[in-house]
């Protein structure tokens, strides 16, 4: 199949969905028990008598059919208009886009650690099964993730910030203060992908090519290196799929910490009732996702020759 | 001189002590073939899979394979290595999933001769063409260009004898290399294994429960069933005066299947004359 | 009953059955065994050193710790195990539904469960308690409204799987209700896989639960919430670090615990192990 024809056939998949996930984004604000507009004068610390609410309902748009809203919001938001923070009347996107450079900085930072640690490890571990090594390491992965990730920030930050002061505790200054934050970030996922590629890789170890590979008496270090190339592909997707996780998993840690991204924005957003903030957030987290699996996807396709797509 | 001396050869498994090869000799003389025949689960492959060292870690291996003066059970695990594939090569049973479904044919084949016998990356390709044209591979260098899912279970059978010639080992272990194939093929593969003998006198050991199939290319034969080594010697002997029941069994199971085919493609008058004479 | 056998005989599996069974009833009878009233303060109290009458101490309200911990069983363990038993209920309905039913049916709730499935759960609950607003059972009405789509689709397959399996064939042929079906054959065979991804998941819905409520999406003080509680020691890290402990190590047993049991089980339905990979080897 050529390359055109599916990506063309992928994109024409995921329409439908993407089109009920903007209804879902857009639907979701009518599930609040309060009425918005209300709230958005509350906020800015007006009276909400009737007239005013009135008005304000007309000047949110408020008072058209639901499909009619739909469809401007739709096509607003195609043009990157989320509206105006209720709090502080500042264009949504720009407010986002403020906050999305310090967690992709710190998602960037925590993925290096993450594959760098399930990828060394899991290859140790499993060119060693069994052994001690493999076991102890197994063992403590296992603890790590069982605990809660806003206990191991605070334990973190308490030893190495309040009592040996090599980080600082919070905020975005300098490259020191990324640390903890990427490795309280990256704990919570190593032991997905750690497990993955140690599982992928014992279960490549006893396929047959392996074993005609050993009688022809290659090296071990060639067919280890066999093994690694066909572990890490099936790996690909899970690993390519953790990049939007962990843009949306940021969350705790960015309040802990007080990193200034997407995640403290939003919870500041839920706390303060700023509608359209939490809407643009999960729409774009929404289409991050969807995007980032059809990349994902792409690229597994192009590197797997059974999949047969010719470039 | 033998060139291949196996004696007493035991696998036992370490997890519940089941005994799964007892006490098995043979020997492999050069340019010979010997034939292992027994049904499945009989413990062939298994038995020749031991003596390269390619067993799972939970079985023990005992007993003496002598190979040019050193005994395979005990060697150290790298001079085992040195011997597989340059010494002593294997084709194994499934061809389909043999080769990683990753990398070219040709990358692989290649890999193998660099690593093997110390070609240049050029030597290597050329070799691997010239050992595809000898099993009559058509367009060998598009063949090299494909990936394993690309190609059939007889294309994929051709190439590993294809790498096993280019090789040049000894000993040929060939595990039931017909078995996944259809008849067309199996002649095929015979025919390829008759050429393989005659062009560089390696030695085969042929594994297979088809005795049709390997009274056409063995000398030597060695009767398996459940672990123990149930009758070997000259395969013309065995099959005219099977001494052992289960042999008898095998070749009369074998000669009832072709008898009645043979039957059905006889054309009627002869038939006639046949079951008047009480043959067959 | 093989699987009970297995299970028997794995200490770890009986050490953490042990362990949750322990906090389920401990958080059950918390009033009876709990020596102090959780909410009520004692600021001459404060920070009290483990003793006698504090036996974990106390908070910086002077509340004690031991009893703010058994009364949080209650918010963070049985709450979650109502969330997973509600979001499997749902799953497992909609799963059969799906499954069972085929064609047009199945085909409306794939979709939504695609559409749902397209937002990362944390988002999902992120943005119910969004439009919400903050409390517990806003988090649990988001958690299942977040999670009940991956069952769904997951009972599904497995539905399906079974579905074409002779002995539903045979009862089909026999002339059984639908209903019958389901209870009768279907429900025990997938009784084994909802029980395993069950028991994964709940050490997830509790870290959920209670990494809410620390960012006070969740309870509201002065419920006692082992999340919450961690909340209310963040504050006095530097000064009071200790009070980190208690909440966290609560959290971390009974995680790891449904961790543990949840490999168990697994082990125990699928014992296909190599021998390297053998339990003793853990």
């Amino acid at each position: 199949m050529r390359i055109k024809n599916y990506l063309i056939q992928r994109v024409i998949a995921i329409i439908p969905i993407l089109i009920g996930i903007s209804f879902l984004a857009f639907f979701l604000i009518s599930l609040s028990p309060s009425d918005p507009a209300e709230v958005a004068l509350r906020v800015q610390e007006i009276t909400p008598t009737p007239e005013v609410v009135k008005s304000m309902r007309c000047e949110l748009g408020l008072d058209k059919p639901l499909l009619i809203r739909y469809a401007n919001w739709l096509r607003a938001s195609l043009h990157g208009d989320f509206g105006k923070s209720y709090i502080n009347n500042r264009l949504v996107i720009n407010e986002i886009g403020n906050a999305i450079p310090p967690t992709l900085a710190l998602v960037a930072v925590t993925l290096a650690i993450i594959s760098s640690v399930s990828i060394v490890a899991g290859i140790l571990c499993a060119v060693h099964e069994g052994s001690a090594g493999d076991i102890i390491f197994r063992g403590l992965i296992f603890w790590i993730t069982a605990m809660p990730s806003f206990w191991v920030g605070l334990l973190l930050m308490w030893l190495f910030s309040v009592k040996f002061n090599w980080f600082p505790t919070s905020g975005m200054e300098g490259f020191t203060s990324v640390i903890l934050p990427a490795v309280t970030l990256s704990l919570t996922y190593i032991s997905t992908y750690f497990r993955l590629i140690r599982n992928n890789m014992i279960q490549n170890k006893q396929e047959n090519y392996v074993l005609y590979a050993r009688s022809l008496g290659l090296k071990e270090r060639t067919i280890t290196r066999h093994i690694l190339k066909n572990s890490l592909q099936s790996s690909l997707t899970a690993l390519g799929m953790s990049i939007p996780k962990l843009i949306a998993g940021t969350v705790i840690v960015e309040n802990i910490f007080a990193w200034p991204g997407i995640g403290r924005l939003c919870v500041s957003a839920i706390f303060n009732r700023d509608y359209p903030i939490i809407q643009a957030y999960v729409l774009l987290m929404a289409l991050l996702f969807v995007v980032c699996s059809l990349v994902v996807d792409f690229l597994s396709a192009l590197l797997d020759p059974r999949l047969g797509l010719e470039v | 001189m033998t060139l291949l001396s196996v004696r007493d050869l035991t696998i036992r498994d370490k997890r519940n002590s089941e005994v799964l090869i007892n006490n098995i000799s043979f020997e492999v003389e050069p340019h010979s073939c010997l034939g292992i025949v027994g049904e499945s689960g009989s413990g062939k492959t298994i038995a020749c899979k031991s003596i390269l060292g390619l067993t799972s870690p939970w079985l023990e291996v005992t007993g003496d394979a002598q190979f040019d003066g050193i005994n395979l059970v005990t060697a150290r695990g790298e001079r085992v290595r040195h011997i597989r594939g340059k010494r002593i090569c294997m084709v194994l049973q499934d061809s389909m999933t043999a080769f990683n479904p990753l990398y070219t044919m040709g990358s692989q084949m290649v890999e193998v001769l660099c690593e093997k016998r110390a070609y240049q990356k050029k030597t290597a390709q050329e070799e691997s063409v010239k050992a595809l044209c000898r099993m009559h591979i058509h367009e060998p260098e598009n063949v090299l260009k494909k990936y394993a899912h690309q190609l059939s279970g007889g294309m994929l059978q051709r190439c590993m004898i294809a790498l096993a010639m280019a090789l040049e080992p000894d000993i040929i272990i060939a595990d039931e290399p017909t078995t996944a194939l259809d008849s067309i093929n199996q002649l095929e593969v015979i025919r390829n294994f008759k050429l393989l003998q005659e062009i560089t006198g390696m030695a085969l050991i042929f594994i297979s429960h088809d005795l049709a199939v390997v009274q056409q290319l063995a000398q030597q034969l060695l009767v398996m069933q459940r672990g123990e080594q149930v009758e070997y010697g000259s395969a013309e002997q065995i099959f005219t005066t099977p001494q052992h029941e289960y042999t008898r069994h095998l070749v009369n199971t074998r000669r009832a299947l072709t008898s009645s085919f043979r039957q059905a493609m006889m054309p009627e008058q002869d038939r006639e004359y046949v079951r008047s004479k009480r043959c067959l | 009953m093989l699987f009970w056998q297995r299970i028997k005989s794995d200490t770890l599996a009986i050490i953490c059955i042990s362990i949750i069974l322990a906090v389920l009833l401990s958080g059950v009878f918390a009033p009876f065994i709990a020596p102090h009233d959780p909410l009520k303060p004692d600021l001459k109290a404060k920070f009290a050193q483990i003793s006698r009458e504090y036996p974990l101490g106390t908070d910086h309200l002077g509340r004690c710790t031991l009893s703010r911990l058994l009364y949080g069983i209650r918010t963070t363990v049985l709450l979650s195990l109502l969330t997973m038993a509600a979001t499997l209920s749902v799953g497992t309905l909609f799963g059969i539904v799906a499954g069972f039913g085929g064609g047009r049916v199945d085909e409306t709730v794939m979709r939504l469960c695609d559409i749902l499935l397209s937002f990362p759960s944390e988002v999902m609950i992120l943005a119910i308690v969004g439009m919400l607003g903050p409390g517990l059972a806003n988090v649990v009405f988001a958690s299942i409204a977040a999670k009940w789509a991956w069952y769904a689709r997951m009972i599904r397959s497995t539905v399906i799987q079974h579905k074409s399996k002779n002995h539903i064939y045979f009862a089909r042929v026999s002339g059984c209700s639908s209903l019958h079906i389901i209870q009768k054959h279907l429900l025990p065979a997938i009784a084994c896989d909802i029980t395993v991804l069950a028991t994964l998941d709940t050490g997830w819905v509790i870290l959920s639960i209670s990494g809410l409520s620390f960012l006070s999406l969740g309870v509201q003080a002065p419920t006692p919430e082992w999340g919450m509680m961690l909340n209310e020691a963040k504050n006095i890290m530097t000064t009071h670090p200790c009070q980190m402990l208690v909440p966290g190590l609560a959290i971390l047993t009974t995680v790891a615990s449904f961790n543990f049991l949840g490999d168990s089980i697994q082990d125990a339905l699928e014992p296909k192990r190599n021998y390297s990979e053998s339990r003793e080897k853990r």
